[in-house]
Order: C-alpha cells, then structure tokens, then sequence
C-alpha cells in the first residue's frame, strides 16, 4: 500500500494533517494547471488565412455594346461607324420667299372719271316739201295764178319774190329730249327741183320746246337740183328736242323767156343736221357709246426689287370702292389685259348706280386661280399690268338718260394678300442668312476627361443631301463649330455649296445636289477631333449669285430647299491619351458575416484579360469622398492593346491576354469602403503611342475575369 | 468555421463518474442502476465538458513565439492523416437532480440537464482550408467530404434503480427529451476547386444536411447559430424526444463489483423550425456576370464574397421534419474495493453517434483521504485521441460535496502531450446520511 495509506505509521495518518496536506497539493496541482492552461487560454488568434473567390466577370464584344444603340452602325465589313443625320439642316421653303416678294405687295390702284362735255352724235332730219303745199301762201296772185291754173303745162315765170311764213316742217329728234349745248352746228341744206331757179330764201329754225328761235339762214341763191347749205353755230343754249322750220321769203329769178314746165308737186328738199355738238347736260338715248374709259397702271414694287414676270394666284384680296354721282346706273367694264384664267383675259362687269357721298359702292373681286403677267410691257416687261376701264349707260340704247358733264365716277381698287401658286420672274441677288441651329449629335462625352488629347478620325465625312425644288441658283456659304470638351471648339470649314435647280420647263421637280465633306475639302478632321457634343451651324444663302438677270426664277407655292448632313463616322483613330472618367456608386465591401474590413490584411484583386481591342489602356480607380476630396486606390493598372496591322486592324491572333495584381492594402480597401463614389479613370491610346490607327470593328472581343484574394489578419 | 467552435458540442465520454458511488452523478452520468449511499442527495447545477481530438494533440494548435502564445494550427495540419480525422467535444449543463431511497433496495433519481454534443470526421484538406484559406490550393481539387453532427437537447430523467438481491442491481432511466439543436450529416461529399486564373470556384458536391438551429446557409443573415430558436427550443416540446438508459451492477463478493450500462436509447423528432439543406453536382462560380451594356442591370455595388461561396454550392433549403439518435454509450465497469478507503477500477466504453464508433477503456484508482477528501487518478485508452490520464478531487464538508474529476487532464499541465480534454465539476447537498446498518457497504469505507 503506498505510505498515503498508513494511517498509524505517518503524520498523515492524522487527519486534519492529511487534509491539510493534500489540500496544500490541491492547491498547488491547481495552480500548476492554472499556469499551463493559462497560457492557452491566452493565446493570441492570429490568423493568416487567404481566401480567394471570383468577383466578376465581364465579356462583350464591341457589338454587343452597339445592340439597341441607333446611333453606331455596324458596316458589312463589321466595322463600327458612327453616323448621324440631321435632316432639315437647311430648310428653306416656299413661304419664305414668296412672303419676302408677293408678301408685302398691297397696291392700290385710283382712277376718277368725270363725264365732262359730251360730243353728241350728228344729227340729220331731211325734210321734203311740194310747192302746191305753199303754193296758197303766195302774196303775188298773178304768180300764184300762173302756176295753180298754168300746172302741168309749159308756160314762161317771171321772177318773183314773196315773203312767207310757211312752216315747212318741224323736226323732232329721237336722239334725246334736250341738251345743254356747249356748241353745236346746224345746217341746213336747201335742194329743190323746182321748174325755176330760187333765191332770197330765208328759213328760221325754232325750237319749238322751249319757243325759241334757234337761228334764221339765208340763201340767196339756190339754183334747182344744188344742194345750197347755210349753217349756223349755237352755244350755251338749252334746246329742245322739236324743231320748226320756217320759210320766211321764197324768191326765183323766173325762166325768163324759155317756157317751164310747170309742175306743183316739185319737191323741195330741207336737210336739217346738227353736228358737232357738245353737250354739258341733257337727256339723251343712252346709244352704244362708252362714256368713259381709261388704261390704268398697276405697278408692283416689290421689297428688294425683284423683278416679276408672273404671278399664278391662288387667291388675292381686291377690293374696290367706287363712287358715282350719275344719276343714271352706269355699267363698269374692267378689263385685265395681263390677267388670264383659263387662258382668257379676266374681265369683270358691274352696275354703278349712284352713291351716295361717303357710302362707296364695294366691289370684291375673284381673281382665284388667274395668272398675272407682268411682262407685257416691252419696255418694262416686269411688274407693270395694265387695267383697262370703261364706263357706259346701263340699260337699252332707247332710254334716255340724264346726265351732266360734271358726272364722276371713282374707283379705288386695292390688291393685296396674295397667295400665289407660283411667281416668275428674276429675283436678283439676295443674301439672306440662314436660320442658325444645333446639331444634336446625341453622344454625351461627359464621361472623357477634357484633359484627353484629341481624337483623330482616320476618313470622317459628312454627305449633305440637298432637294431643290425653287426655279433660282442656290449658293449655300455656312459652316459649322464643333464645340466639345473643355469648351474646346473647332469649325468645320467646308466649302461654298452651289445647289441644283429646276428650269422653268421643270417646275414643280425637285432637283437633288450631293455634297461629300471629306478631308481633302474641309477641316473635318480636326472639327470632330474635340469630342463634340454639339454643333451649331449657320450661314447664309445667296440666290442668284451670279446675278443673270437673264434668268428665269420661279418659286412654287410648295417649292422648298432642304439640306440634310449625315455625318459618317468610322471609327478608326488615333489616340494618344483619351481619358475616361466614369463616376460610380461607392461598393459595398461585403465579406459576409464573419469577416470585418479590420480583418483583412491584404487584398490582392486579380484581373485576367484578354484584349481584343487596338487600345492599351491604364486604369486608375479614385474613391470620391462626399466632401470631394479625390484619394487614390489603386493606380497603373495597365492593359496593353491588341497588335494592329497598318490598317488598324486587329489580326486573328492579334488578341493580347495577361493578368494584372492589384495588390490593396487595409488603408486602400479603407479608401475603397468608405468612398462616397468611386471614380474610374482609364487612359485609353492606340497602338504605337497614340501613332498608330485603330480600327474598330463589332467582333473585337475584350474577356476580364477578375477575382479577389482576401488574407486576413484576424 | 465549425471546426474551431467545438466548445459547444457534445460527446459523452466519461468513463470514472462510475467508481465515486457516493456521489448522484454516478447514477445519472454513469450507470443507472448505481445507487448512492443517502437516503436523499441533491445535485446542484454542474458542468461537464469534454473533447477529443483526434490525429493532434490540443496543445498542437498552439505556438510559442517570442511575442507569445497563438493559436495555429500549422502543426497540427502537419499531424493530420489525410482523410479520417476525428474530433467530439461535448458540453452539459445539469441543473438540479434529486436521488432519493425508497425503501431499502431502491432508489429514485430526478434530474435535468442541458446536453450538447459535437463530432466530425473530416479530412485533412478541410481543416487546411479553414487555416490556410483556399488561396493556398489554387488549381487543386480538395476533397472537403466530411461527417459532422451536432445535437442539444433539454433532458429531464426519471430513474429507478433497485437491488434484485444482494448481488444484483438493476436501473433505468427514462429521459424527456425537448430537442434544442440538432445537425444530421445525411451525405457529405464536397469536392472544391479554386482556379488560379481568377479563383473561378468549382464544387462538387453531394451534401445533406438535417439541421434545427443550424444555420441556414442559403439565406444571408442566418448563418450564424440560432441561438434564438435554440433558446425557445430549450422551454418547448417543438421537438420532442425520449430516450432509455439501462444499467446493472453484480456484486460477487464484497470487493468486486461489475457494472454494465447503456445509454442513449432513443431519439429526438425535430418538428420545428427543422431545415434539410442540401447540395447535389457541379457548379462553378466564374464572379458576377457584369453585362456592362444591359440597361436592365443596376449598376454593379460589389459581390458578396460569401454569397459567392455559398452560392457555388448552390444550398437548397427547405423545411422537412427529420428525427435524430441520441450518441449510444455502452460501459462496462469493474470495481475493487481494497479496504474502505481504497478502490480500483477499470472500465471499458463504446460510444457510437451517427455512424461513427469509438472505444475507450481506462484503470482507475481511488483513494480515501480523511473524511474530507478523496482522490483519484486515471490512466486509458480511447480511439480518437488516444492515450488519456485522469484525476479527480472530491471535498465533503458536512453535508455538502464538491467535486472535481478529469478522465483527460494532461492537456491542462502538458498541452502538447494529449489529444483529449474532460472535466466534470460541481456541488451536491447531502443533507440526511445514510441509515446504519441498512444499506450495502460503502467502497469508500464511510460505512
């Protein structure tokens, strides 16, 4: 048995010493486990795990980007291009021109006719008269006797003269029923074949109307079968419209002594004609003559001169007002010898009747679908047309109608508001400035930093597509300025631009020129080179520039000029340093549940790539904290671009793969927790420094796999 | 992550509590036909916890340096065989339990505790993961298939232990059981490849896994243990279980007692907030796909690295009802009293939990200090972690005992010597002593 046992032979046989005893080695075998676990129990945990795990992966090819983008096109050849097209770029219609030339056109034209003195058509009333009619009224009975009993029968007559009063007749005019007369002549013409010679006849003429004596004539001598005429000339008198004739003396120097045969029914012939008379006022037949008429001028002027030969009117506004203080209605003839509609002159007719003072008859009218010639003046053959006027009595040529030499009949006619159909003409030289405009080429280069040196397309052009259908040379100087990063702003410079146009036998076509911007004729290159985001473009348009003013331009009511750009852009460049610069949402460092960012020693990101692309590029990321304040993360991060052939072109194999360590430390994933925003910034070149050209084309494929690899420091 | 967090687990190993007869916990803890020598004894609450740890000693995972003590488990890397590796670890908390006679050949126990257990089989490129990190395996498949089970549960036992003769005595326990956590390793595979072009994650994997309060590592922030659910599992009968444990002792002469007893018989039905989550095929984890010219996308904010990993194995989860054994323990004891201060023992276990087994046999002795103190000392034997020595310390001042026992100590003087760690502590009240002349001999020699 061991001594422990002995509970007689040793002290430890006693129990309080025993317990004390093992108590003692309790104590001290506790304290020994104490001290050994201790140091377990204390040990520190350092651990240096490293774990990796994939984080991403991104593979695309260049037309993948491209899917649903409108703006890049991808070419048969699988090269991407831009192109853009900005229609209406010029657009220049009908209106504009049409309003600058037939737009302010707002002529009016006056004319007054006043009656004034009338000339009356001559008048003649012939009269005949046998002798055994006044036979009775010889005062010489023997004479009397002598030819009453001696009728028929050859008997010699001896001279004679009798003073009668015998009303050879009274003469009634048709032509009016009296007459202010300014001036007239009356004639009156004796011829008789009586058996004897006459003389000494005197006739007196009364106006039987008004009872006066209109006049007495004389002839001394009237031999028979001669016609004998005395005339007399009356002014200012008003006459009636029956006149008398009376024979006051009747004489005959006889047959002497040859015997006549004498015959009482001989005629004597009075022939009464009233001729040039002028008129002041009266009654009269309204006849067949005009009244009034005149040739009106109508002269166009329009703004800048242009000289017009034609205008096709759809519709115009012309209004007349007309006055007239004839008593009787007037018909109002106008006619438009320059004026055709269905190739008939355009002639209009009213009734006047008379206005009262202030109320002026208002004429409308339609000269819808006519066509204006202003060219029928040799002289002048543009923007002159004649009117002509006249005025004549409305109704039948048997009504009377007063009427006063102070009759006035005034129009006012006003032609404006033109719409045309068409305006021939020469329009002269006129600059006028285009509308100015923004070509919104809908790429936002926001993302590359202005300190990036420029871009430089290999072959850019622009195609303007210009549709002329104005009858008039077109000569277009305008430019563009491409304004870009940085306010940087380069013009486009191309040339002067002659468009195409319609003759006159093409009216209504549309003539198209085609103009390519390209290198070699304007300064495109350098124009895109600053990353534009916007072009504005202005200029002006000369017409006629040649100023021909044998020309022959004509502007339709539909005529219009439009010029569209399409800007093709294929994307082979030279870079040297494009500076992208993209802003992101900061990322959430995320290690799961067991990890904290203070467990974590080194991160080292891997990037495996392989890429396709004719672009080296050197990343730098950037945490943005809230206040602005930039700190680098990780920076250098380089990616060599693909081989190129001299075409820019990346060859099959050309591809280049490698990966890229990005080794962070705790203050740089500190950096990367807690930025706001993180900003990535790759400098992109193409091959050779930036001297060489990248072409790029939609199979350019570009793999990154990344991955992380954690080492903790926990 | 659930390797270097044992503590919690369970695994029973407790191959002395046999020999300290006096004491209520050797019929609760050991054999239930073991009956005190009160007439009623009070245990109140105790702790008792265990591991072993197979391939490496404890004391492997730590190093010293200049700077100090770290943990780190190169070492015990370099010990591990390549696949096999096992660990247990077990962790109870008992509360109260009452032993009380009845009559002169029997005995009552009440008692309650809280049990938890933990064991893996698992091979070696696991643990070299969970150190060294995957990093250090690129283009190297690892054969991650293991065998873990994890289980806690509330036990409330009724035990009845009675003498037949005055040789024989036989016991039984029946135990309550409220399952608090549990996982089942239903299938293991798991084959993991990190590429070294962009640590693309390749897996491989036949996984099952019955879980109660595990984490649910399909949804993020649950994948930590659900103390929650397991703390309302603990007052519950969510998950109700039962289980038997059986026990006989033979008393040949007056020096020798055999023992044998099993425990364990029974299981656990998980119903509540149960989960199977499991893993089938191939799949690999290439990193997000980033679709830069997707408009649908939202803009890219990182990945979660451990959404990633769990994402690779491609969990499924869903919720199913499953049942559970119980870690079986068969014991068998020898004792020989050598006086009344004096005894000896030897004992022989096998402890078998979800398919893995492991045997344990162990000498003891006992000895008597005084009416105050005894000692014990152990020296075995288990499969897992190997050779094992043990001590124990019971104090009983009047009515009360404390006590303090190992069956694995020397990682606690020799940290770098064993594979295996027990202890089993606690305070039972004592208030009536036992009737003279009525009840068998103590071994200890207090009759």
């Amino acid at each position: 048995m061991p001594i422990l046992c002995n509970r007689t032979s040793s002290p430890l046989s006693n129990p309080p010493v025993r317990n004390l005893l093992f108590a003692a080695a309790l104590i001290l075998l506790s304290g020994s486990f104490s001290s050994c676990i201790k140091d377990k129990l204390n040990a520190q945990f350092a651990y240096n795990g490293a774990f990796a795990a994939p984080v991403a992966k991104v593979a695309f090819t260049l037309g993948d980007a491209l899917k649903g983008d409108t703006l890049l096109e991808i070419g048969a050849d699988n090269s991407i291009g831009l192109s853009v097209r900005q229609e209406n770029l010029i657009d220049i219609s009908a209106k504009d021109y049409l309003d600058d030339i037939t737009g302010d056109i707002d002529e009016t034209v006056s004319f007054e006719s006043t009656r004034g003195i009338v000339h009356l058509d001559d008048i003649e009333e012939t009269l005949s008269v046998s002798i055994d009619e006044f036979v009775d009224d010889f005062q010489d009975t023997s004479i009397r006797n002598l030819f009453i009993q001696n009728n028929g029968s050859f008997e010699t007559v001896p001279g004679f003269q009798f003073n009668l009063n015998s009303e050879l007749t009274t003469v009634d005019f048709d032509e009016f029923n009296w007459l202010n007369i300014e001036t007239a002549k009356i004639k009156l013409t004796f011829l008789h074949n009586v058996f004897v010679d006459a003389n000494n006849i005197t006739v007196t003429i009364i106006d039987a109307t008004f009872n006066q004596t209109i006049g007495t004539l004389y002839f001394d001598n009237v031999p028979r079968n001669t016609a004998v005429t005395r005339e007399l000339e009356i002014s200012g008198l008003t006459i009636g419209k029956s006149f008398k004739v009376f024979l006051n003396s009747f004489g005959s120097p006889g047959s002497g002594s040859v015997p006549v045969l004498i015959d009482l029914t001989r005629q004597i012939n009075v022939t009464l004609n009233v001729t040039d008379a002028y008129a002041s006022a009266g009654e009269t037949k309204i006849g067949t003559n005009s009244v009034g008429r005149d040739t009106l001028l109508l002269d166009i002027q329009p703004n800048n001169g242009e000289r017009i030969s034609l205008v096709k009117v759809k519709s115009v506004s012309a209004e007349a007002d007309i006055t007239s203080t004839t008593a009787a209605p007037m018909k109002v003839k106008l006619f438009f010898p320059g004026i055709y509609r269905n190739n008939s002159n355009f002639t209009d007719e009213f009734t006047l009747s008379a206005t009262s003072p202030g109320a002026p008859f208002k004429k409308s009218f339609d000269f819808s679908f006519t066509d204006w010639y202003f060219d029928l003046d040799p002289v002048q053959p543009w923007n002159k047309m004649k009117v002509y006027y006249e005025t004549s009595p409305e109704g039948s040529s048997d009504d009377y109608i007063q009427f006063a030499a102070t009759d006035k009949i005034a129009v006012s006619m006003r032609v404006h508001a033109f719409e045309v159909e068409e305006v021939r003409g020469y329009f002269g030289r006129q600059e006028e400035p285009l509308d100015a405009g923004a070509l919104d080429l809908d790429l936002n280069f926001s993302f590359v930093n202005p300190q990036s040196t420029p871009i430089l397309f290999d072959n850019p052009t622009a195609a303007i597509e210009v549709n002329n259908s104005f009858g008039m040379p077109f000569q277009v100087d305008f430019d563009m300025l491409a304004k870009g990063l940085n306010g940087a702003q380069a013009a486009l410079n191309p040339p002067v631009l002659n468009f195409n146009y319609p003759d006159v036998q093409e009216a209504g076509e549309s003539k198209q020129t085609q103009v390519l911007l390209n290198k070699s004729n304007s300064d495109i290159v350098s124009f895109l080179s600053v990353y534009p985001e916007e072009l504005t473009y202005s200029g002006s348009a000369t017409v006629n520039p040649d100023d021909n003013n044998q020309e022959v331009n004509f502007i339709r009511h539909d005529s219009r000029l439009t010029a569209s750009a399409t800007f093709d852009l294929p994307f082979a460049f030279r870079i040297q340093d494009l500076i992208f610069r993209d802003t992101a949402n900061g990322i959430d460092l995320d290690f799961g549940d067991y990890l904290t960012l203070e467990d974590i020693d080194t991160a080292e990101l891997k990037i495996a790539y392989i890429n396709g692309l004719p672009l080296g590029a050197s990343m730098h990321l950037i945490g943005l904290a809230k206040n602005g304040t930039e700190r680098a993360i990780a920076s250098d991060i380089a990616m060599p671009a693909a081989s190129v052939d001299n075409n820019g072109t990346v060859p099959v194999g050309g591809e280049i793969a490698g990966d890229v360590f990005i080794a962070l430390s705790y203050d740089q994933l500190l950096r990367l927790d807690e930025a706001d925003k993180l900003i990535l910034e790759v400098h992109f070149q193409s091959p050779e420094n930036g001297a060489k050209l990248a072409r790029m084309y939609s199979g350019y494929r570009m793999d990154i796999k990344t991955g992380v690899k954690l080492i903790l420091k926990i | 992550m659930l390797f270097i967090l044992p503590a919690s687990l369970y695994a029973q190993q407790d191959m002395s509590i046999f020999l300290r007869d006096n004491l209520i916990q050797s019929n609760i803890a050991g054999n239930p036909a073991a009956m005190t020598g009160q007439k009623i004894a009070v245990a109140l609450p105790d702790l008792h916890l265990g591991v072993q740890n197979g391939s490496f000693h404890l004391g492997d995972m730590f190093v010293k340096t200049n700077q100090g003590e770290f943990f780190n488990l190169e070492k015990a890397l370099s010990k591990m065989e390549e696949t096999g590796n096992q660990h247990r670890s077990f962790f109870d908390v008992a509360g109260l339990a009452i032993a009380m006679r009845v009559g002169e050949r029997m005995q009552v126990t009440v008692s309650q505790s809280f049990r938890s257990g933990f064991q893996i089989r698992y091979p070696k490129a696991l643990a070299g993961v969970a150190w060294y990190g995957n990093a250090a395996y690129l283009d190297q498949t690892l054969d991650l298939s293991s065998v873990a089970s994890v289980l806690a549960y509330n036990n409330i036992g009724l035990g009845l232990s009675g003498k037949l003769n005055e040789k024989l005595a036989i016991g039984a326990r029946l135990n309550i059981l409220s399952g608090m956590a549990c996982m089942n390793t239903v299938d293991g595979q798991l084959k993991i490849r990190t590429s070294g072009e962009n640590y693309q994650l390749d897996v491989d994997s036949d996984l099952r896994l019955q879980t109660v309060g595990m984490p649910d590592f399909t949804k993020e922030g649950i994948r930590d243990i659900r103390a929650d659910e397991i703390r309302s599992n603990a007052f519950s009968w969510n998950n109700p279980g039962v289980s038997l444990d059986l026990g006989a002792t033979l008393r040949p002469n007056e020096s020798l007692e055999l023992g044998l007893s099993v425990s364990g018989l029974g299981g656990i039905s998980w119903n509540s907030l149960s989960l199977d989550q499991s893993s089938r095929g191939m799949r690999t984890f290439e990193g997000v796909t980033i679709n830069l010219f997707d408009k649908q996308e939202g803009e890219f904010t990182g990945v979660s690295l451990q959404d990633s990993v769990f994402g690779v194995l491609g969990l499924g989860t869903v919720n199913a009802a499953f049942s559970s054994a119980l870690p079986v323990r068969a014991l068998a004891t020898v004792r020989y009293t050598a006086g009344s201060d004096l005894s000896y023992g030897a004992t022989l276990q096998y402890i078998g939990w979800n398919g893995i087994s492991g045997a344990g046999c162990s000498a003891q002795v006992q000895r008597r200090l005084g009416r105050v103190l005894s000692l014990g000392a152990l020296g075995g034997f288990n499969t897992v972690s190997g050779f094992q020595a043990g001590a124990s310390a019971i104090f009983e001042f009047g009515p009360v005992q404390l006590f303090l026992i190992s069956d694995d100590i020397i990682p606690f003087f020799i940290p770098d010597a064993g594979g295996g760690l027990h202890f089993r502590g606690g305070i039972n009240i004592v208030p009536l002593k036992k009737r003279a002349g009525k009840v068998p001999p103590e071994p200890d020699g207090q009759g």
